[in-house]
């Protein structure tokens, strides 16, 4: 929907990392999850709305997340997500690869060949 | 497709593309209704109109087939997969154990009256009323029963896996009709030991093939009832042909008459100083598991043959009768001594694969192996059917 394929490509493979990382601070559901990360990135990373949910319930199906449906104080219920410690262990591996990934990608973008036969 | 413009027309084209069905749909339903909620009521917050707002909402979520199949991936998580297992290992038995029984009885209902029938009209057209009801016939009936049940099987499993796992029977019946296909075809060619002639081991591997395609094909809920007309008219349809073939090949009466020169096969006692009755033989048949046998009397038979004869031998001989004239094949198919002082002994009849008739001849070797026929039992058994598996029939071993 006009978005740059680019950053598509980029947010989908960080959706997981994410997800996980928002959900380190506690229980949220959905549309909770999608405004955090639109918010804490000041619109930069605005999911996929439709590659969250199928994100989710991956998580859930791993183990990384359990989810339970509970009313909400006005409106309908709500499946809310709460990260599990097999997310946790996930989540500090992908820290460590996204670390790992992004020095590399960014000591490659920043580094100059030295001026040769001087 | 146009994107739907509003909330209902897009959770439609989800809930079509989702494996799921029931409860589990529902919630992935609600789930993404919830959102939308929120989702239109933050942008009608934000100035944005009603019909402005859940438009924008629907188009954040992207493309309701592609959110439906990408939901669907997620679906099968280990607990679904062993409920589907479980379903299918049930399905499997029960709908096999019904099917067969279905089929049995419809054939029982349509056959007694069908062979009563032919009781009467054979011998009506001049021909004999029993010895053909088995044979290629009856092994076409016994494979169109079996193409029939695996048919049935296949139609009905994806629906008893996708109940137990709670999705669709479009997401479970290719996987179905393949692990079905493979399971039951390496179960058929390996396992089971089978008496098989020609038309049974060429019928019997299309079975999971038949099985495959139902299931591939298998509707969300089963296309006919097992216990209906239609299955009393499959079996009619079965049995009705399996008549025409027996009053096709019935040979016609009076074929038992014929006679056997046993001329060409050795010569008569007296050529060699002994008399007719010089030894009796006594035939045990039919075989019995594969296995023919005889006794000679008295015993040692050494003594009464006098020297006349050296050795004696029990033969195995195919044989054909046409024109009222038994032929014996070129050779015997056993030869089987009878070890000096001894009363008799038994011998293993080969199986074949294209099953013979046979008789038996009682045969002493002159001490110059002249053939003397001794004794003979021209009752015609037939081979023993051939039994093993289907890999062994067509590949051997």
């Amino acid at each position: 929907m006009g978005r740059d394929p680019i950053r598509s490509e980029l947010m989908k493979g960080a959706m997981t990392y994410l997800v996980l990382a928002v959900l380190r601070e506690g229980e949220q559901y959905g549309y909770q999850v999608a405004q955090h990360i639109r918010e804490r990135s000041d619109g930069a990373f605005a999911p996929s709305e439709g590659s969250l949910y199928p994100t989710l319930h991956r998580l859930e199906a791993d183990g990384a997340l359990v989810a339970a449906w509970r009313e909400g104080e006005r409106g309908p219920r709500r499946r809310w997500y709460r990260i599990t410690p097999g997310g946790l262990t996930r989540l500090a591996a992908l820290e460590h690869e996204w670390t790992a990934f992004t020095g590399a990608v960014q000591g490659v973008a920043t580094q100059r060949p030295e001026p040769s036969g001087a | 497709m146009p994107e739907p413009q509003d909330r209902d027309a897009y959770l439609a084209r989800v809930a079509a593309s989702l494996d799921l069905v029931g409860p589990d749909a529902q919630d992935v339903l609600d789930e993404l209704s919830g959102h939308l909620d929120d989702t239109t009521e933050g942008l009608r917050a934000q100035g944005l109109s009603d019909g402005d707002a859940e438009r924008r909402a629907l188009s954040r979520l992207g493309d309701p087939a592609l959110l439906g199949r990408e939901l669907s991936r997620t679906t099968w998580t280990r607990r679904r997969l062993l409920a589907a297992a479980g379903g299918g290992i049930r399905g499997a038995l029960i709908e096999g154990v019904r099917v067969w029984l279905v089929l049995a009885l419809a054939a029982l209902a349509v056959s007694v009256p069908v062979m009563l029938v032919l009781g009467q009209v054979l011998p009506m057209l001049g021909r004999t009323e029993t010895s053909h009801a088995g044979g290629p016939a009856l092994s076409a009936l016994g494979v169109a029963g079996v193409m029939a049940g695996f048919g049935w099987v296949g139609h009905a499993l994806p629906i008893w896996v996708a109940r137990s796992a709670s999705v669709t029977v479009r997401a479970v019946r290719r996987p179905v009709a393949v692990i079905g296909l493979v399971a039951s075809s390496l179960f058929l060619w390996l396992v089971p030991w089978l008496d098989l002639d020609p038309v049974f081991a060429a019928g019997l591997p299309l079975a999971p093939v038949i099985f495959a395609v139902t299931a591939w094909q298998a509707p969300q809920t089963p296309g006919f009832t097992l216990m209906s007309r239609a299955t009393v008219a499959l079996a009619a349809a079965g049995v009705s042909l399996y008549a025409v073939a027996i009053l096709v090949s019935a040979p016609v009466a009076g074929g038992d008459d014929w006679y056997a020169d046993l001329s060409t096969l050795g010569q008569t006692p007296d050529t060699v100083g002994l008399a007719d009755d010089a030894i009796s033989p006594t035939w045990n048949t039919p075989y019995e598991n594969g296995y023919a046998s005889a006794w000679v009397d008295p015993v040692p038979w050494e003594l009464a043959l006098k020297g006349a004869v050296t050795s004696l031998e029990f033969e195995t001989w195919p044989v054909a009768i046409e024109g009222g004239v038994m032929h014996f094949g070129p050779e015997p198919l056993v030869v089987a001594e009878v070890p000096a002082h001894e009363a008799g002994t038994s011998w293993l009849i080969p199986q074949r694969k294209d099953p013979v008739q046979t008789t038996r001849l009682l045969v002493g070797i002159t001490p110059d192996g002249s053939r003397v026929l001794l004794g003979e039992d021209l009752q015609l058994t037939p081979t023993p059917v051939w039994n093993g598996t289907l890999a062994a029939w067509w590949f051997g071993g």
